[in-house]
């Protein structure tokens, strides 16, 4: 994995003004992405996983707004992107994305050739001919047979799992440096989502992307990630290279993800599930965001916000338990077992 | 439930508050984990109707209209009976036994006369009262009757084919076609007009019923509900009604200016009220007939004006009513 | 598409049918003064044979078979009073095609003027175009056609010159009518075409496009208004009843000599032949605009399967 930065997030917060309401759903995020990477961002709903990609595309509602901090790409700071025509330059031909719903992400009154070859005339210079030989050939590449007759066919023709294949397509089609994929098994069926998974992997290598997957879902997480991030409430609680945010994860938030793995339950007892709910966003958030929820929350949780401590040169974690001041605390059992569990599987 | 979210916000500021006053040493301690607090987020004292009043009254276009066309109803109501105020059907002779025609507006008659001496402000209001009826009367029925055949259409399953079939056939005939047919078969009076105006208008409001009583059975919501146990008539109430109410009285609310339209149109045709009865749809004809002579386009003007605030303040509110209903756009 | 066609051709001549039966018969419940010149002269005897004669009297099945058969004879029987013993369709077809050329003229313009208003709604949410038009709509839709059309005759003649009456040699005599007749039909392409536009702006597959790098400009010609345009498919029989209903009222207005002030005409002279005439030709082509819509609808969707299930359209 090289080291060379290609995105670098600094600082950014994000509000929504809902009726008159603002809504911090970004609340001051740090993120380097290395080119070449697999990074994963894992949080429940709501915790603001899709809200923080979308600013890199400029594909925020209209009531949303960037107000502090910088997106760094290429040289430009993405974040004080105000036209369309800025935008452009970026959407599709530098970042890609593969969103959730394959049902209503396609047009349903255009055939998928029409889609495909309306990214390729955009990003690739070709035209008409040209442009339907190349839309066959990523068809092809996205496991899509007898592509030249179905590149006539509409959405509806397709089943879930083809649909997400000609997402990708389109996708991969704007030949961009870092494609972005927005709970791309969400919807699927399980049998589909190790294929899609696996095509994203390949797809990957073939054309060296960097990819970014988005998902709550922490068993595609190991099956694709090298870096997980984990989101709360809008921030990075944790972030570290796959295997050591799963056998040695340190913040709370991540010890309760974990644990509610249901892979983990024991039979005859009840799965583990976090108490309570995330916090409302519209007021401001004193110290650990999670401190309300987390039944070994320290004092200082509730007063004052926590900052990074380096757990590795590679992962660190903003939790008040890693200060030197703070009591030993070992991580739950289950997640001492989640160790020995998976080593035993593997 | 209120109060209890505001007790645990209270307990909660008063934990925070004691905690920032120690020092570092006892911060890190651990807390004591109150579960209740977990539990604190998404409170909402939501009340439908509430929220669409509210939403209702920031749409001020529409309140202003709607004071207005309140009082315009109740002096409609009143005007016969204040004093000074005329008959709208009675001539009137100045001091020489002459019929005071199409006399323009002045201070003995505010609205002026029309060709025949009959005062146009009582007869523009008596119009304005008798097409307010009308619309009324049509939108009323159209409601009760459509909610009826709908209600039947939706909740006998066995006739719901035959229905639609029926529905299929009658959607076909013209609406204009069915008013003038029946206005000329049972020739004109008020309740020739209201019932040949009821005989389109609830079809709409029947196929709107039918498919939210389908629609009772078929939601997801509706069935999450009933698989909780909640008893029909609750789901009715909660699920159904807000929005099937707010429907209700938009249709309602366009129904009248719809009405009104009709009444016109008919009355140009020659199937309207006779002209004994002043309408609306009466006036703007007599007025009509004058329009080209500029001192008495007034007798045109007035029954059009008024034709007009009256239509377009029913129009308004009834889709601000709407918009108001809609729980997207609530607070 | 061929079948399905054909199935809804047989289902609108059904309905047809029944329409023309129920027409018919309730015609029967007009009034008998509707069938002769000079009913006042006639004494209960001569009315009583002429009934017969004209086989008023006879029992309404037996009525409606020969009226079926002279239908299918291709005669919708004589006027009795307006021209009395000239058939029908004599009369109509002379009146018929100023108004149909009209009807489709005002149509026409609805379209290349409505469907650009909506359009420019749609894009600029709540700037100019969207606040004037809203205006405009609901003045058009609030107050009845009986009004504007009164003020335009009243007002535009003056301002621009043109006459008030409609002449067929007069070109300048024709732009008012016509004019007048399509604002109605403007201001409903206008409000659907914005509405279906705005729902279709919020759909994923919008979102999709714009992620993959499509300029706003594209998005809204090539699959905006695209998309939006097919269920407006579906209203394009309902403002062909608005505009017979309203050039009933504007050839009244303009002395346009079509079929709706023949309607007029007959329906103050009351005779019954021409009015169960023209309401029939008025259903007729209503039912003919529906089916048109429906099949055009099935021509631009791919999607919507040729069986429908039970439920009203």
């Amino acid at each position: 994995m090289e080291q060379e930065v290609i995105l670098s997030v600094k600082d950014l917060e994000v509000k929504f003004n809902l009726r008159g309401k603002i809504l911090n759903a970004i609340r001051g995020i740090s993120l380097d992405l290395y080119k070449s990477e697999s990074l994963a961002i894992v949080g429940e709903s709501g915790s603001g996983k899709s809200v923080f990609v979308k600013t890199f595309m400029g594909l925020l509602d209209a009531n949303g707004m960037i107000t502090n901090g910088e997106i760094l790409y290429d040289g430009q700071d993405l974040s004080k992107f105000k036209t369309e025509k800025d935008w452009l330059t970026i959407r599709g031909r530098k970042i890609a994305m593969v969103m959730q719903d394959p049902m209503t992400s396609l047009n349903p009154l255009k055939t998928i050739g029409f889609q495909i070859c309306e990214a390729i005339e955009l990003h690739q210079n070709l035209h008409g001919a040209a442009a339907e030989a190349a839309a066959v050939e990523i068809l092809n590449d996205v496991g899509i047979p007898d592509a030249a007759n179905r590149i006539k066919q509409y959405p509806h023709e397709f089943s879930g799992g083809m649909r997400q294949r000609v997402v990708i397509a389109i996708a991969v089609a704007c030949k961009p440096n870092i494609l972005i994929c927005d709970e791309p098994t969400t919807a699927l069926d399980v049998t589909i989502q190790a294929q899609i998974l696996s095509l994203l992997k390949n797809l990957k290598d073939k054309y060296d992307l960097t990819t970014i997957y988005i998902t709550h879902d922490l068993g595609v997480v190991a099956n694709v990630a090298d870096r997980i991030a984990v989101m709360y409430a809008g921030d990075i609680v944790e972030i570290g290279k796959c295997e050591e945010v799963f056998y040695n994860p340190r913040h709370p938030y991540t010890w309760a993800l974990l644990s509610s793995l249901p892979q983990l339950g024991i039979k005859g007892e009840n799965l583990f599930s976090i108490k309570g709910a995330p916090p409302n966003l519209f007021s401001h958030v004193e110290g650990d965001a999670f401190a309300p929820r987390n039944p070994r929350a320290l004092k200082i949780d509730f007063v004052k916000r926590p900052p990074y401590f380096e757990i590795s040169p590679t992962h660190k974690a903003r939790t008040w338990l890693l200060d030197p001041r703070a009591p030993k605390l070992d991580p739950p059992e289950i997640i001492q077992k989640l160790h020995q569990e998976v080593s035993g599987d593997v | 439930m209120a109060l209890r979210h505001k007790k645990v916000a209270a307990v909660e500021n008063s934990i925070n508050e004691s905690f920032k006053k120690m020092s570092d040493e006892e911060l890190f301690h651990f807390a004591e984990f109150d579960e209740s607090a977990a539990e604190k987020t998404g409170y909402s004292n939501y009340s439908y109707w509430r929220s669409t009043f509210q939403v209702f009254l920031k749409n001020k276009t529409a309140v202003i209209l709607l004071l207005l066309i309140a009082g315009i109803l109740l002096f409609t109501f009143i005007q016969p009976v204040l004093p000074g105020q005329r008959s709208a059907t009675q001539i009137f002779n100045d001091a020489s036994g002459m019929q005071i025609r199409n006399q323009q507006p002045n201070f003995q008659f505010w609205f002026g006369t029309n060709s025949i001496g009959q005062d146009l402000w009582s007869r523009v209001w008596s119009g304005t009262r008798t097409s307010l009826l009308i619309g009324f009367a049509v939108a009323l029925s159209e409601a009760v009757l459509g909610i009826l055949m709908g209600v039947l259409w939706g909740y006998v399953r066995k006739l719901d084919q035959l229905f639609t079939d029926i529905y299929n056939v009658l959607d076909n005939i013209p609406q204009t076609v069915v008013l003038i047919l029946f206005s000329y078969i049972m020739r004109p009076s008020v309740s020739t007009l209201i019932f040949a105006m009821c005989l389109t208008g609830w079809l709409d409001m029947a196929r709107f019923i039918r498919n939210q009583i389908v629609i009772i059975r078929d939601r997801d919501y509706n069935l999450a509900s009933r698989c909780l146990g909640t008893p029909t008539h609750r789901i009715m109430q909660k699920n159904l009604l807000p929005y099937m109410v707010s429907v209700i009285m938009l249709r309602m609310a366009l129904a009248i200016p719809s009405a009104i339209g009709n009444e016109v149109f008919l009355t140009y045709i020659g199937l309207g009220l006779p002209v004994s009865i002043p309408s609306l749809g009466n006036l703007i004809n007599e007025g009509r007939v004058l329009m080209t002579s500029e001192a008495l386009r007034y007798q045109l003007f007035f029954p059009a004006i008024a034709l007009s605030v009256v239509t377009i303040a029913f129009y308004i509110i009834g889709n601000a009513f709407a918009d108001a209903s809609d729980p997207k756009n609530h607070i | 598409m061929l079948k399905y066609s054909a199935k809804r051709l047989i289902q609108s001549v059904i309905t047809l049918c029944i329409i023309i039966t129920i027409v018919f018969s309730l015609m029967r419940l007009m009034p008998i003064e509707g069938y002769f010149q000079n009913f006042d002269k006639l004494d209960k005897n001569q009315i009583h044979t002429a009934l017969l004669s004209m086989g008023l009297l006879d029992p309404l099945p037996i009525q409606l078979k020969n009226f079926f058969i002279q239908l299918l004879h291709g005669s919708l029987g004589n006027s009795l009073i307006y021209r009395p013993n000239v058939p029908v369709i004599q009369i109509i077809g002379d009146k018929a095609p100023v108004s149909i050329f009209m009807g489709l003229a005002s149509m026409a313009i609805a379209l290349l003027l409505g469907l650009p208003l909506g359009i420019a709604m749609a894009r600029g949410k709540s700037k100019f175009w969207d606040k004037f038009g809203t205006a405009f709509i609901v003045f058009i839709t609030a107050v009845p056609a009986a009004v504007y059309y009164l003020l335009i005759q009243l007002y535009f003649t003056d301002w621009m010159g043109l006459p008030i009456l409609f002449s067929l040699d007069d070109p300048a005599s024709w732009i008012l009518p016509t004019l007048s007749l399509s604002l109605g039909n403007i201001a409903y392409f206008a409000m659907w075409l914005r509405r279906y536009m705005v729902d279709e702006l919020n759909k994923d597959y919008i979102k999709l496009a714009r992620a993959k790098g499509v300029s706003n400009k594209s998005i809204m010609k090539n699959h905006v208004f695209r998309n939006a345009f097919v269920p407006m498919v579906q209203y394009l029989p309902t403002s062909l009843l608005y505009t017979i209903a309203g050039s009933i009222y504007i050839e009244s207005l303009y002395s346009v000599p079509g079929m709706g002030g023949l309607l007029v005409n007959v329906i103050q002279r009351q005779d019954n032949n021409m009015v169960q005439a023209l309401v029939l030709i008025y259903s007729a082509v209503g039912i003919i605009g529906l089916l048109l819509g429906d099949l055009l609808m099935n021509a631009m969707d791919p999607r919507i399967s040729f069986t429908k299930k039970g439920g009203a359209r």
